[in-house]
């Protein structure tokens, strides 16, 4: 059996809030394989957006390790973080966070740039880009002239055009209609299995259950298996 | 409206307390600038009033003659054969107490007379009878009684001009008015002694009404003049009008800048506001319910400045006291500034301007998150359409107050419609600055790589935020600009007005303002007769007293080299000097602007033969004096005006004569004349350009706390943008942004608001400049000069602006270094 890409160990994390402390997760313990698509299921508040907060490095544990690839990711400098996310993730968001005053296609040029590609040449894979995500022609203009599906599948193709290895969504349907929600999560379901990379979507929908490899539900801080 | 508005209101502030910080420390600034010159100014007339109360008492009337006085017979015969009991002479003059070195006013005074209008004197303790009995005796301030360590009956030294005499203290003068420390009081035949007067009075100061001052300059003997003391006083005021206008003006920007900041940092809370007001709007409350919230909150943020700025205000006041009264004594000639009077309406104009400029500054931004429909106030998207069609708005509306201000400025007027105008200008350009802004950074959202678009359009992508902190910056720095280069400006022109002018390799100037001067025709004949000397000048001065103020006669002799030192603004020279040796008069430039003066026309004076008409020959260059000054040739005042004093003795050196031989030729004969100064032209022009330099150093401050009000609006600008950008840095973060380059962004979006508030700046510098050269200056004063925009000053007012909006970013930059990421997107999420 290969070596699990992300293991998480007795991970918890405890917010303060008015002198008394929330637990939101209480000793997390998860192994997920490279090309695995996991759906991270629970109500509102069980800690879902805070694990994958955690595993794409944006916030910092209380106790417990997430290893990468076998590296403690929080043993790292916050700056080395932010490098490997650049990098190594692709984030998808529920209220999409496009950047407002970047065009479309600057928004998908953005995570090439940082990497370093020349401009050329992050320009001609943006526009590949959103050919594949269905939405040629759109690259000049801003993400408020775009409706709310629109706006999901360009964060969508910016999250997944540096090819990273690990793609976290957090309620990436949550604002969606039904059919959009659902265009959307076959969107991100094909680009990711198409290129091998991982894909760990917190959600409510049931209907993703149907695509997913395996279904982790958070309830009490706590994480339990469930038939996918 | 239910409390819960306000409450919610309310806790927005808390939960921001930075933001509302900043609002508060903007109010408090502009209010602390206001109140602080406002105090000043009112310090620098109060001391004009006590000090003219102190030495005129509460005459209505005062009789003056010419160069001489008034005979002291007219004194006698006024009470005697005219009847006039409420009379009492004056003799006056300037002295110095070489032990305190401090320079005083010798008033020499009748205590029988004295009864009506000066109570110090005849209520003073100790021997009035020894003060009018024995000569040598005389009164001092208990401050100098003090500082002298005296006892009654113990001696001190006066010194009138060379001249030191030894008086003994009979006596205190009565009352704690800070004029009063000034004085030496002595009597009337001690004065005339001291001051070389005998015979003389420098004035009769009279109680009359109207019907009895009217009888009474009707039969006036000839060469004697009735001038109302009000008049005098208010001349003595008027001369300083203009200086304190100035200092209000510049106040006045302080506030301006002030007041963009005030609207900048409420709106922001406004701004912020937005969603709650939509969800409120939504829920029923209505426009009115939420205005009046917003206002209140904005009175009470005002309140709370306008408190912490009069607190700040005070001690600044006391600063600028000593700025001011070192100025005025420099520019006046007049007693030191030294306390500070807390006037109520000071306070009260101050406390009125923070709350109202608070209330009315919240007024705009509240109106329109008020009107907006619900769903409206909710969308950032609409916040920023509405200040995009405000850049149109803000274009057409600055134009059209720019024409007006110009229009004001091309018509004539005083001061104070000039300073109107300017403003106008000013608020015109201010208006242009968001548009600029954006047209100015088009470029770089244009140019180069994603990032440095992102800079470029971030920068310019919160307008509503932003426009008005770089509008504000912009005025702040073009101030900067605008009175540096009018400085430099004045200072060029001064620095060659004063090369042109001395002339002459070295002067002799007679110490203080005695009667009797050190400098006599023997010892400039002596000069004369030096194998280094090729010439001498000769001046004498004379003030004449007149309804309008002191007018100063300067009587010169003056060989042919000492001619070119004049440049004269309007007459042929050659003419000028053949007029001015037949008996016409050359008048300064401030002399010929206030009295509408040019050559050819006739200057009445008051001569001691009765009011006679002068042909005015030519008008020159004059920095020294902003009153002006009415020159004539000796003989001519010898002539109509009777004997001066000497003042000064031009010495020109023979070109075949060594420097250092004439140096050293003179030095001796300088040290056997006690009381008289030489001085090397290099030294004189190195002493005025110091003085002048003292001069503008209030402007310096005044342009130093623009310019830090300004800094704490962009400073406010920025921590709120970076508040309400902080989503946006989490998905930088997210996708890959490393901590630093995060912090690097919100500098270099500053940095490059900074840029374009530097940009804009220039422009309105240079024409603020032009506008207080042309207009300001020569309205005030009566100056024209050369207008300069030096390079040096516009790249210091370029750097000030992206230096400050650089520092204003650091610590938004380092709350972004430090901002966790997922806190961002948990709260706004």
């Amino acid at each position: 059996m290969p070596t699990p890409q992300i293991v998480v160990q007795h991970l918890s994390k405890r917010y303060a809030a008015h002198g008394r402390g929330t637990e939101v997760l209480r000793g997390v313990d998860l192994a997920i394989r490279r090309g695995e698509f996991v759906v991270l299921l629970g109500r509102s508040g069980s800690g879902k957006s805070t694990l994958l907060n955690l595993l794409g490095g944006l916030d910092t544990p209380s106790g417990g390790r997430v290893l990468i690839e076998g590296r403690d990711l929080f043993a790292q400098s916050e700056r080395e973080r932010s490098l490997w996310r650049r990098l190594a993730v692709g984030i998808v968001f529920q209220s999409y966070n496009l950047i407002p005053t970047l065009t479309v296609l600057e928004n998908l040029r953005l995570p090439l740039e940082l990497l370093g590609r020349r401009r050329r040449e992050a320009a001609a894979a943006a526009e590949a880009q959103l050919e594949r995500v269905g939405l040629g022609g759109y690259g000049a203009a801003f993400p408020d002239q775009l409706s709310g599906g629109e706006q999901q599948r360009v964060a969508v193709a910016r999250a997944l055009i540096h090819r990273p290895a690990l793609v976290l969504a957090d309620e990436p349907t949550g604002s969606l209609d039904l059919e959009t929600a659902r265009q959307v999560l076959a969107l991100l379901d094909d680009l990711c299995r198409s290129e091998g990379m991982t894909l760990v979507m917190a959600t409510h929908a049931r209907e993703v259950i149907g695509l997913a490899d395996r279904v982790l539900t958070l309830v009490d801080g706590r994480l339990r298996e469930s038939p996918a | 409206m239910t409390p819960l508005i306000l409450r919610a209101g309310w806790r927005q502030l808390t939960r921001y307390r930075g933001q509302w910080l900043l609002a508060v420390l903007a109010i408090a600034l502009g209010v602390a600038v206001v109140v602080a010159v406002d105090l000043a100014n009112q310090s620098a007339l109060r001391a004009f009033e006590t000090a003219h109360e102190v030495l005129s008492g509460r005459a209505s009337h005062q009789l003056v003659g010419g160069p001489e006085g008034v005979p002291e017979d007219v004194y006698r015969a006024l009470r005697l054969e005219r009847g006039v009991r409420t009379a009492a002479p004056v003799v006056e003059g300037r002295g110095e107490l070489p032990a305190l070195g401090r320079k005083v006013t010798v008033l020499g005074l009748d205590p029988f007379a004295e009864g009506p209008f000066r109570s110090y004197a005849s209520l003073g303790g100790g021997d009035l009878a020894a003060l009018i009995g024995v000569p040598g005796t005389a009164l001092l301030p208990a401050a100098a009684i003090r500082a002298l360590g005296l006892a009654l009956g113990d001696r001190f030294t006066l010194r009138v001009g060379a001249v030191e005499t030894s008086l003994r203290l009979v006596g205190e003068l009565a009352g704690e008015e800070p004029a009063l420390a000034e004085l030496v009081v002595v009597d009337i035949a001690t004065a005339q002694e001291l001051l070389g007067r005998f015979g003389y009075l420098s004035r009769i100061d009279l109680l009359l009404g109207d019907e009895q001052a009217r009888a009474l300059a009707e039969r006036l003997p000839p060469g004697l003049r009735l001038l109302s003391a009000r008049g005098q006083a208010e001349a003595m005021s008027a001369l300083t009008a203009a200086f304190r206008l100035n200092l209000s003006a510049l106040s006045l920007l302080a506030l301006l800048v002030g007041l963009f900041l005030i609207y900048n940092t409420l709106s922001f809370a406004v701004v912020r506001r937005r969603p709650i007001v939509g969800t409120l709007r939504a829920m029923g409350v209505t426009r009115g319910e939420v205005l009046a919230g917003l206002l209140l909150e904005a009175a009470a943020l005002g309140l709370l400045g306008t408190l912490v700025g009069l607190l700040l205000g005070l001690p600044l006041a006391q600063g600028l006291v000593r700025l001011v009264g070192r100025t005025v004594e420099a520019l006046y000639y007049q007693q030191a500034v030294t306390a500070l009077v807390l006037a109520p309406a000071s306070l009260l104009k101050a406390a009125l301007l923070g709350v109202a400029g608070a209330v009315l500054a919240a007024w705009l931004p509240a109106r329109e998150a008020a009107a907006q429909p619900p769903r409206a106030a909710l969308s950032r998207a609409a916040l920023e359409t509405g200040s995009r069609r405000w850049l149109g708005r803000g274009l057409a509306l600055g134009a059209l107050l720019m024409l007006v201000g110009g229009a004001v400025l091309a018509a004539p007027g005083g001061v104070t419609l000039g300073f109107a105008g300017l403003f106008a200008v000013v608020l015109g350009a201010a208006l242009w600055v968001p548009a600029l802004t954006v047209a100015l950074l088009a470029p770089v959202s244009r140019l180069g790589g994603t990032v440095v678009r992102l800079a470029g359009r971030g920068a310019t992508a919160s307008l509503s935020r932003t426009g008005v902190a770089v509008a504000a910056l912009a005025i702040a720095v073009s101030s900067v600009v605008g009175v540096g280069a009018m400085i430099h400006s004045f200072r060029g022109s001064v620095e060659a007005w004063l090369k042109r002018t001395l002339q002459a390799d070295y002067y002799f100037a007679a110490e203080g303002q005695g009667a009797v001067s050190p400098l006599t025709p023997a010892l400039a004949e002596r000069l004369r007769a030096l194998p280094e000397v090729a010439d001498v000048s000769i001046s004498r001065q004379l003030a004449l007293a007149t309804e309008r103020g002191p007018l100063r006669l300067w009587a010169l002799e003056l060989g042919p080299k000492a001619w070119s030192g004049f440049q004269f603004l309007a007459g042929d020279p050659e003419r000028v000097w053949q007029a001015f040796h037949a008996g016409a008069v050359m008048v300064s430039e401030p002399f010929a602007y206030r009295h509408g003066l040019r050559p050819g026309d006739a200057l009445t004076l008051p001569t001691r033969e009765g009011p006679r008409p002068f042909a005015v020959a030519g008008v020159y260059r004059d920095y020294g004096s902003e009153q002006g000054v009415v020159a004539m040739h000796g003989e001519t005042l010898r002539r109509w005006f009777g004997e001066a004093p000497m003042t000064g003795i031009g010495v020109y050196r023979r070109p075949e004569a060594a420097p250092q031989a004439l140096a050293e030729a003179l030095r001796p004969i300088a040290e056997a004349v006690p009381g008289a100064q030489l001085r090397s032209q290099g030294a004189i022009l190195e002493r005025s350009l110091e003085i002048f330099d003292q001069v503008f150093v209030i402007t310096g401050v005044l342009r130093l706390l623009a310019a830090a009000v300004a800094f704490a609006g962009i400073l406010a600008a920025l921590a709120a943008l970076q508040l309400e950008r902080a989503r946006e840095g989490a998905v930088l973060r997210a996708l890959g942004f490393t901590p630093g380059q995060q912090a690097g962004l919100t500098v270099a979006q500053s940095m490059l608001l900074g840029l374009a508030a530097g940009l804009c700046a220039l422009p309105i510098g240079a024409v603020l400049s032009g506008v207080l050269v042309h207009v300001i200056l020569r309205r005030a004063f009566g100056w024209s000069m050369e207008f300069q925009v030096p390079a040096a000053t516009l790249i210091e007012g370029l750097a000030l602006a992206v230096v400050a909006a650089t520092l204003a970013a650091l610590y938004p930059a380092w709350r972004s270094y430090r901002a966790s990421p997922a806190e961002a997107l948990r709260e706004e999420g």
